[in-house]
């Protein structure tokens, strides 16, 4: 139990890490086309974190690239309208990933895309009090679409070729050996899965 | 009963499921209601001018009709107006070093930022030009630049 909170603890770590690396990374080259418009290549570590740590895992890496990314890239007014945002596409992509049954990763990933996009610049259109901003939106939610195809892509080639880790995996084995003992052989859950 | 993780779960799943066909019709409904609402609807003016503005204080107007401009003092900013070939550079720079440079184009009657010292992306340089509709912000320096437009208003995305 203790092996497996301190393996997902380094592992959401580690996802921090590449997600604000990335964040970064991307803010060195030139926006696509507009002006804020950038691929997300950071929200395939979000999406990995959601379907390898869980919901809460996935809020603390989303926290930590939006509030150090926004530090590191010199622009901290950012978090006003990054971190609604963010947490609006996070809580969308996790009511469809939990509650229902047959929508793929890329439908998921699109729809949060568009869903960030569309709020941070509404956000940043009220906060900064700039309405003339707004014309910019409906472009950004196309390119948000773009974006949410190529990360989606990605996070489905992670979840079909990487293996949950063994710790987080050898849990749920214990968990089904302790509900064997305590119901018996014929009656193991395993059947009702 | 043992509840399958999402990890399993999207193990199954293929690049297209059936209810992507909800999703990405709710996906696509939202950026044409977007489009219709921020693009289509909202109408076209002439442009009459440029404002300038640092955290909501005018420092700069400019007339496209008249060929002049006017710069309004603010406490801590400096702004210089070069002229070169017909058009204007201007430079609102503030006490602390930061910077923008915004190019004026009289001919097509445009602006733009050409230069500036704000964050790491630099999103201000990488907007494109706007002429009778948009807006150029700078979210570091708290700077926006917008066109002021026949009917008097700067505000021409409103719908």
């Amino acid at each position: 139990m203790k092996n497996r909170l301190t393996y997902k603890i380094s592992l959401c770590s580690l996802l921090s890490a590449f997600a604000l690396i990335a964040f970064v990374l991307e803010g060195l080259f030139p926006p696509l086309f507009l002006p804020g418009a950038r691929m997300g290549l950071s929200n395939v570590f979000i999406l990995v974190a959601i379907y390898f740590l869980g919901a809460k895992y996935a809020l603390v890496v989303l926290v930590i690239k939006t509030v150090l990314g926004s530090l590191f890239g010199g622009n901290i007014s950012a978090v006003m309208y990054s971190l609604p945002s963010g947490l609006i596409a996070l809580t969308i992509e996790l009511v469809l990933i939990y509650f229902t049954k047959r929508v793929s990763i890329v439908a998921i990933s699109v729809f949060g895309s568009v869903i960030n996009v569309t709020a941070q610049n509404l956000i940043f259109c009220l906060v900064g009090e700039s309405i003339e901003y707004l014309s910019y939106i409906p472009y950004l939610a196309l390119i948000g679409i773009i974006a949410g195809v190529v990360v989606g892509f990605t996070v489905y080639l992670a979840v079909k070729k990487i293996p949950l880790p063994k710790t987080i995996s050898n849990f749920e084995i214990q968990t089904e050996n302790q509900l064997e003992v305590k119901y018996g052989e014929n009656s193991s859950p395993k059947t009702n899965i | 009963m043992l509840k399958k993780s999402v990890h399993a779960k999207a193990k199954d799943l293929k690049p297209f499921e059936f209810g992507d066909i909800i999703v990405y019709s709710l996906t696509l409904l939202l950026v044409a209601v977007l489009f219709l609402f921020l693009v289509v609807f909202p109408k076209s003016n002439h442009v009459s001018g440029f404002k300038v503005t640092v955290s909501g204080n005018e420092v700069f107007t400019y007339y496209t009709a008249s060929d002049k401009y006017v710069i309004k003092e603010l406490n801590g900013y400096v702004v210089e107006v070069d002229n070169t070939d017909g058009n204007y550079l201007l430079t609102v720079s503030s006490n602390d070093g930061h910077y923008n440079k915004i190019l004026l184009d009289t001919a097509n009657e445009s602006a733009k930022v050409v230069e500036s010292n704000c964050s790491l992306s630099k999103d201000c340089t990488f907007s494109p030009a706007i002429t009778d509709s948009g807006a150029i912000i700078c979210a570091p320096h708290s700077l926006k630049i917008v066109p002021i437009l026949s009917d008097g208003s700067t505000e021409p995305i409103t719908g």
